[in-house]
């Protein structure tokens, strides 16, 4: 009696109009009726299955009513037959079938490859709730891009700038898990109890900090990451209330984050969260310069990054009147999330990958357009016959037609598979990128993707062949003798323009794949200026709760590499706050200001510019001293300070005068900054410049560094890394005993040989060579192959014409070369088209990759030249064999 | 299909469905809903088939011209004027009476081979 209200009214409703109207025996309107009194006739309990069942029976006649209305356009009648026709005739030449949907599947998987790797990247960003209205504010700082933001900036935004809806900020740092067997190191991140809700997080178990948590420090309270609670605790569902140790003080554990909230380039591998109380005390006294938190923010609705970044510029001039001691670089970067977790640099290198193995896809379509135009030709009888009789150009077109889109759907069908192994290969092998294998899938857009794709291929390859071998004229059809219809001139000049494009496509995509694997194969034989043969490594962390200042860290070092210094089989062994071949590292230290420049300049950061070692870091290394001297075990604390710095340094900042004696300043503007000499701001001595040593990009000049001394400027962290004359492996074992000797509390990790160091450093670029190796190799063979049989098959169908020509005395020679001639100038058409788009790619991608135009040329060079002798073999082969030939046998056998 | 200009023969055997609307037809004309109200009474609300079922066996019905829609409504109380009727044509009432002939021979085979001896199941 109550005809529906609400959303299963409308679905109904929707349902409904499946029918058509205007029949009789239907009206919408009753239907509607009797489906509510139905559903109202029954009980409560039982009505979700019968409204589903009610609501499919309604889909299910609906839709074959309305097929019914349309009754069968003529266009489609006989489809049936035509199908089973389509793979009848794919079944009886199996290679050909099997061979064309394989050339389809690679160049579709290889599609749907980067078409996966997009949508995962594009795709993280919606695990946030709305994610269009979040962003970051970054500091601004020169030489960074995303620098934190101080206290005091902070408390005036979140009052202040009424563009966000709300602000929220975390700080990362390393805390170690105790009470177990051996300290664990974790990464933790406090968060202000508005940031994880702000992003649409909740917990998965038990509860998120809150505020009461950040106000109340007498009784902490942390939550798990997903993965710890997996892989620390057994994924224990009682968790919540138990108690862990962080830093030796016990914690309360309140939740569990959800599995969702893990990113490859945000709070990597964080283990717990702990809540961060958003308005410290000393927010208003505190330095510009202390920039210790990351921001996030909600725009508010309907507010722009435009007007955001504007408000954000007007805030930060207020500031730096009001308060003239403040430094310059006050204000914000508003970044938004969709930017910051998928680049707009890495949208264009997966863009250029797609249109790259569009290409390839593109290059096996016309490779099989020529096929089937050569099958086409072979069925000219078949044709012929059928519309003798009576079938129209259409069913005929409609007819080929069908047996491409039977084997793009076979090629679609395999290519899926090959995309989600190609991705899956992809990804886990770059070392920073293993989880994000787990999150690809077989999922709708997926899907819908291939099957456009595999359409599209179809249209591409099967559409114009099919036109053209509908275009037969009966009688010559029937007559079988090809030569003479008008649809040989077309087939022609479709042809001309598959050889043509084909050519232009392949070039600059071989050139592009070939240079660019060049390049990443040259980092393998660059001297990074570091012997890693015979080279261990291991990764060890001081905890601050026991080794809370520089002169007890600057001991334990000291005492850990004399003893590892005196494992029989160590030549000499050092430490380091990491080292520039992918392996990071973190120092409190800088900038420095170089003597004689202006502050700013000075700004040396990350591994390869600013590292504390110790005397032995370099002769471990194998990093050769090329003036001066190395640090001694006399450069103490107590000592006047001292650096060595690298030769890119002296080249930058002191090009014309002697390096050693000058002064390294520390800027002591930033309270960050520890260590006795820094807050004093004693100028450093440089002592010695070593050589450049570490991976560069590209070409890229090395970068430049300053290395401290470790008993002058300690830190908690270093990377020992020891030279041995024997062998690595073993080595490990030994390297871990002795630093469990010295403190069995003491957390180590990373231990690795230098191959190994090696061989993860360079597997990223390995991958990438591999892909574009196999792309390049792919697009190369594919257009051989196919370039070979087009213009093969091309002279041969002119056995007749040219067995003509020798019948009325031409000679063998000039038929020959006119032949050649003819393919000759079509394939240096293509070939000039290809090294056209070639040199406009290489300029476009100049900024992406700096490649040495002399390679282009070279490649571009030689795949010119290859291809050109393909064209000349192909057509010389069979014209060869055309004019050999008795003029009277090849009239014959027409 | 079943075709226009062809004998009752012709349009067995039936559909349950159709037989079904025959039936309750066969008593008054009735709408939609009553159909399947009458038709659930009669099997002790075993059988239903849901709305969509129904009227695509009405359509089949109407284009046959077994049913039509009912010129006169019922006076009795229970008439509702928002609802079409649905009334049986006398071609209608010839093939229901085909079908249950055609479905009594071979309720009495089953009955000669004993399948009916233990009553209804």
């Amino acid at each position: 009696m109550s005809p529906g209200n609400g959303l299963l009214g409308l679905a109904v409703r929707i349902l409904l109009r499946l029918y058509p109207e205007d029949v009789p025996g239907i009206n919408r309107a009753e239907m509607e009726e009797t489906f509510f009194d139905r559903l109202a006739q029954l009980k409560e309990a039982r009505r979700s299955p019968v409204v589903l069942a009610a609501m499919w029976d309604l889909a299910r006649t609906g839709a074959g009513e309305r097929l019914r209305s349309w009754g069968r356009p003529p266009l489609l009648r006989g489809l049936g037959e035509d199908v089973r026709f389509a793979v009848r005739s794919l079944a009886r030449s199996p290679m050909f079938a099997l061979g064309a949907a394989a050339m389809l599947a690679l160049g579709i998987g290889a599609t749907n490859s980067m078409y996966s790797m997009h949508a995962l990247m594009a795709g993280i960003v919606h695990r946030f709730h709305e994610p269009d209205e979040l962003v970051f504010l970054w500091g601004t700082e020169p030489g960074r891009r995303r620098a934190g933001v101080s206290a005091r900036e902070l408390a005036v935004w979140r009052t202040e700038a009424s563009a966000f809806e709300d602000i929220g900020a975390y700080q990362s740092s390393v805390r170690y898990l105790t009470g177990g067997e051996e300290p664990l190191r974790v990464r933790e991140v406090r968060v202000s109890p508005n940031l994880l809700p702000m992003l649409g997080f909740e917990a998965d178990l038990g509860r998120l900090p809150g505020n009461a948590d950040a106000e109340s420090p007498a009784e902490p309270v942390i939550v798990l990451s997903w993965q710890m609670w997996r892989e620390r605790f057994g994924a224990e569902p009682g968790i919540v209330g138990r108690t862990l140790r962080l830093d030796d003080v016990p914690h309360t554990i309140v939740g569990v984050l959800p599995e969702k909230v893990r990113f490859e380039n945000l709070w990597r591998d964080a283990g717990v969260f702990t809540p961060l109380p958003l308005e410290p005390a000393d927010a208003q006294a505190g330095s510009y310069e202390d920039r210790r938190y990351s921001v996030m923010a909600r725009l508010d609705e309907g507010v722009t990054l435009t007007q955001a970044r504007a408000q954000m510029e007007v805030l930060a001039t207020r500031l730096a009147e009001e308060d003239p001691t403040a430094r310059s670089h006050l204000g914000a970067t508003v970044e938004p999330f969709r930017d910051y977790f998928y680049s707009p640099d890495d949208r264009l290198a997966v863009g250029s990958m797609i249109l790259a193995v569009l290409a390839v896809l593109l290059i096996a379509c016309v490779n099989l357009a020529n096929l089937l135009l050569a099958r086409g030709t072979a069925r000219q009888g078949e044709v012929a016959v059928r519309m003798a009789v009576g079938a129209s150009r259409w069913q005929i077109v409609r007819r080929l037609l069908l047996e491409s889109f039977a084997l793009a759907l076979l090629g679609g069908a395999a290519g899926v598979v090959l995309g989600l192994w190609g991705v899956r290969l992809m990804l886990s092998s770059f070392p920073t990128t293993p989880f994000m294998a787990e999150q690809v899938g077989l999922d709708a857009p997926y899907v819908a993707f291939t099957l456009a794709v595999s359409t599209g291929a179809a249209l591409a390859f099967g559409l114009t062949p099919a036109l053209l071998a509908s275009r037969v004229s009966l009688g010559a059809g029937l007559r079988e003798s090809g030569a003479a219809a008008s649809s040989a001139r077309a087939r022609n000049r479709f042809r001309s323009g598959i050889l043509v494009t084909q050519i232009a496509l392949t070039v600059p995509l071989v050139v592009t794949c070939v240079v660019s694997f060049r390049h990443v194969r040259a980092l393998e034989t660059v001297d990074f200026g570091i012997d890693t043969d015979a080279l261990v490594t291991a990764r060890v962390d001081l905890p601050p709760h026991r080794y809370p200042d520089g002169a007890l860290r600057s001991d334990f070092y000291r005492l850990l590499l004399e003893a590892v210094g005196g494992i029989p089989a160590v030549e000499v062994a050092g430490a380091g706050v990491g080292l520039p071949i992918g392996v990071g590292g973190r120092t409190q230290y800088g900038p420095l200001v170089m003597e004689g420049h202006e502050a700013d300049e000075g700004a040396a950061r990350g591994v390869g510019g600013f590292n504390v070692v110790t005397p032995g870091f370099f002769r471990a290394l194998g990093v050769p001293v090329v003036a001066g001297r190395g640090l001694g075990p006399d450069d103490g604390p107590a000592d006047p300070s001292v650096a060595v710095v690298n030769e890119a340094l002296v080249r930058r900042y002191w090009p014309d005068v002697e390096p050693l004696g000058r002064l390294l300043i520390p800027d002591t503007t930033g309270s960050r900054y520890a260590g006795p000499e820094w807050s004093r701001g004693a100028p450093i001595t440089v002592v010695g410049v070593v050589r450049d040593f570490g991976a560069t990009f590209y070409g890229e000049p090395p970068t430049p560094a300053v290395y401290l001394p470790h008993a002058q400027a300690s830190v908690a962290s270093m990377l020992v890394v020891a030279r041995t004359s024997q062998d690595t492996g073993t080595l490990l074992t030994a390297l871990r005993q002795v630093i469990r000797r010295v403190d069995p509390d003491v957390p180590s990790s990373f231990y690795r040989t230098g191959d190994g160091l090696m061989d993860e450093w360079l597997q990223e670029s390995r991958t990438v060579a591999a892909t574009l190796g196999l792309l390049g190799a792919l697009a190369l063979g594919l257009a051989v192959l196919g370039l070979y049989g087009m213009v093969a098959y091309s002279v041969a169908q002119r056995s007749f014409e040219l067995g003509v020509r020798m019948v009325l005395g031409a000679n063998r020679h000039s038929v020959r070369f006119a032949v050649m001639r003819s393919f000759l100038v079509l394939g240096g058409t293509g070939i000039l088209g290809g090294l056209a788009i070639s040199a406009a790619t290489a300029l476009a991608a100049r900024s992406q990759l700096v490649m040495l135009r002399t390679s282009v040329a070279s490649t571009a060079g030689l795949i010119s030249v290859l291809l050109a002798t393909v064209v000349l073999v192909a057509s010389y082969v069979p014209a060869r064999r055309a004019t050999a030939i008795e003029p009277v046998r090849a009239l014959r056998s027409e | 299909m079943m075709g226009r200009s062809s004998s009752p023969q012709d349009f067995t055997p039936l559909s349950p469905v159709e037989f079904e609307i025959l039936l309750v037809l066969a008593a008054g004309d009735s709408h939609g809903w009553g159909i399947i109200k009458e038709a659930q009474t009669r099997w002790g609300g075993e059988l239903s088939f849901e709305t969509g079922t129904l009227y695509r066996a009405l359509r089949r019905l109407t284009t046959a011209g077994l049913v039509k829609p009912a010129d006169r409504r019922p006076t009795a109380a229970g008439d509702d004027r928002r609802r079409r009727y649905f009334a049986i044509t006398p071609l209608g009432r010839q093939v229901a009476a085909i079908e249950a002939r055609r479905m009594e021979t071979q309720v009495d085979a089953a009955r000669d081979r004993a399948l009916l001896t233990e009553g209804r199941p």
